[in-house]
């Protein structure tokens, strides 16, 4: 999965994440967590590719990280912000 | 691009700014420095020599940036035991659009201020090639900003002193490239204007750059350049707004590093030297600057009257702190003596490389004159003065 690119702009201000679907007229912003896994969602990733990198990053349990992960990766979900890579 | 400001001479434009009256480039960028004073206090600091070395006299159109400057000044002089500052403006009977009166009485009563002066001209005698600016122009030759050649009319009539000015008001007290964003943060109704300048202010560099070019080609066409000539000033003006950080406080300490800046304040203070008078521009005070920068954060304000009532609402009356009009003094440099030029104009003077001499002979001919062939007019000008 990785981020939608058509019609969606975001830029890190100060290790927060500015998310603009311009399409839904949405302005979203993250934590320091989301504004990890948004930067590797540039890029098609795996729900396996996030966790690890919330594990690396923040040194919690690969339980939480994946908790985490999977919670994030829904909420993008819910406002049609990921599309499938392959796509 | 770079450049070293030099201090101690006027800063000369080169054939290619003159044609386009502009001054592109950024100095070399410095770091925003740390600062324990308010925005009020870094502001009276710049204001405070001023007002001890005395007379002090402060520019006063009625404007946002000139009645600030004027508060925060009566209010420091009273505070301190020192004169009031004098309020100096410019009026002509003649062109009602540039009537500000009820504006700057609104502020001059709200200020309880006894001592005005209000001198009044026509445009003819504050015409760009008036025999004041010849004058001027003889003496100092073609300068940017090419109205300084008509500023001699006002310091002529104070006693030597300080004049402080709300120079760079626009630029600094304005919203910044995070703006948009900033408002979409704090829920403000998202207009499609504001979606749409919200994307451009998150576009990379390059996109930004030739948005800007394109909106400068479309905005301020400047017909007399020749095309490449045009096309290259937009993409050096862009290339110069492009980099406007987009954090609050970096965009706002960016501002000192524009070299337009420099050059205005330099030339204005050494014209002014000439008649005794010493120049101030408190908005432009790179401590104030970095204490502005130091309040605002990452996210800054709300725009422009936010950021007004944020520093003046003790001091101004609410309408002038929301105030979004502003007067027009264009045609108060366009009188009798450029038209008389203009037309018996032979059409040398000026680089035709760089220019199309007919269409600059419009433009000055024109309804809507615009300060943009100033320093064109002043070159060509002087070059028919030394064939004479």
């Amino acid at each position: 999965m990785k981020l939608r690119r058509d019609g969606v702009t975001w830029r890190e201000i100060d290790g927060e994440m500015v998310i603009l679907d311009l399409k839904t007229s949405k302005y979203l912003t993250t934590n320091r967590a989301g504004t990890t896994l948004v930067r590797l969602l540039a890029e098609d990733r795996s729900t396996g590719d996030l966790t690890d990198a919330l594990v690396t990053e923040f040194g919690i349990s690969t339980d939480q990280a994946a908790g985490d992960v999977a919670t994030f990766v829904d909420s993008l979900e819910q406002r049609g912000l990921l599309q499938d890579a392959a796509l | 691009m770079t450049h070293a400001i030099p201090v101690h001479d006027y800063i000369r434009s080169d054939p290619f700014e003159v044609a386009t009256c502009w001054q592109h480039g950024l100095t070399e960028p410095t770091a925003l420095p740390a600062t324990s004073r308010t925005p009020r206090e870094a502001l009276e600091a710049a204001i405070l020599p001023a007002l001890v070395e005395g007379p002090c006299y402060v520019t006063f159109s009625g404007g946002r940036d000139s009645s600030a400057v004027l508060a925060v000044a009566t209010d420091l002089a009273r505070r301190k035991g020192l004169p009031d500052p004098v309020p100096v403006t410019r009026v002509y009977p003649d062109l009602p659009e540039s009537d500000e009166t009820e504006w700057q009485e609104l502020v001059v009563s709200h200020l309880r201020i006894e001592n005005w002066l209000r001198l009044e001209f026509t445009e003819d005698e504050t015409d760009l090639i008036g025999p004041a600016a010849r004058l001027s122009i003889r003496q100092h030759g073609i300068l940017w900003p090419p109205a300084l050649h008509s500023h001699g009319l006002v310091y002529r009539h104070l006693s030597g002193g300080a004049m402080l000015t709300g120079e760079g008001g626009d630029a600094v007290l304005d919203a910044r490239r995070i703006t948009p964003l900033t408002l979409l943060r704090r829920r403000r109704r998202a207009t499609r204007r504001l979606w749409s300048d919200a994307a451009k202010a998150l576009a990379p560099a390059p996109v930004r750059r030739r948005q800007i070019a394109r909106d400068l080609e479309v905005s301020d066409p400047q017909l007399w350049l020749r095309p490449d000539v045009a096309r290259r000033h937009e993409r050096l003006a862009a290339a110069d707004e492009a980099k406007q950080p987009l954090r609050y406080d970096n965009a706002t300490w960016w501002i000192n590093s524009r070299r337009f800046w420099a050059t205005m304040t330099t030339n204005q203070s050494l014209i002014a030297s000439t008649y005794g008078v010493r120049t101030a521009d408190p908005l432009l005070d790179a401590g104030f600057l970095a204490a502005l920068a130091h309040a605002g954060g990452i996210w800054g304000f709300n725009g422009r009257t936010s950021t007004m009532k944020a520093l003046f609402s003790d001091l101004l009356p609410p309408a002038l702190l929301a105030r979004r009009t502003k007067a027009s003094f264009n045609n108060a440099y366009s009188g009798r003596y450029t038209r008389e030029f203009a037309t018996a104009w032979d059409g040398t003077g000026v680089d035709t490389e760089l220019v199309d001499p007919e269409a600059l002979r419009a433009m000055w001919l024109s309804d809507t004159p615009t300060m943009s062939t100033a320093m064109l007019l002043h070159q060509a000008w002087l070059a028919s003065q030394s064939e004479s």
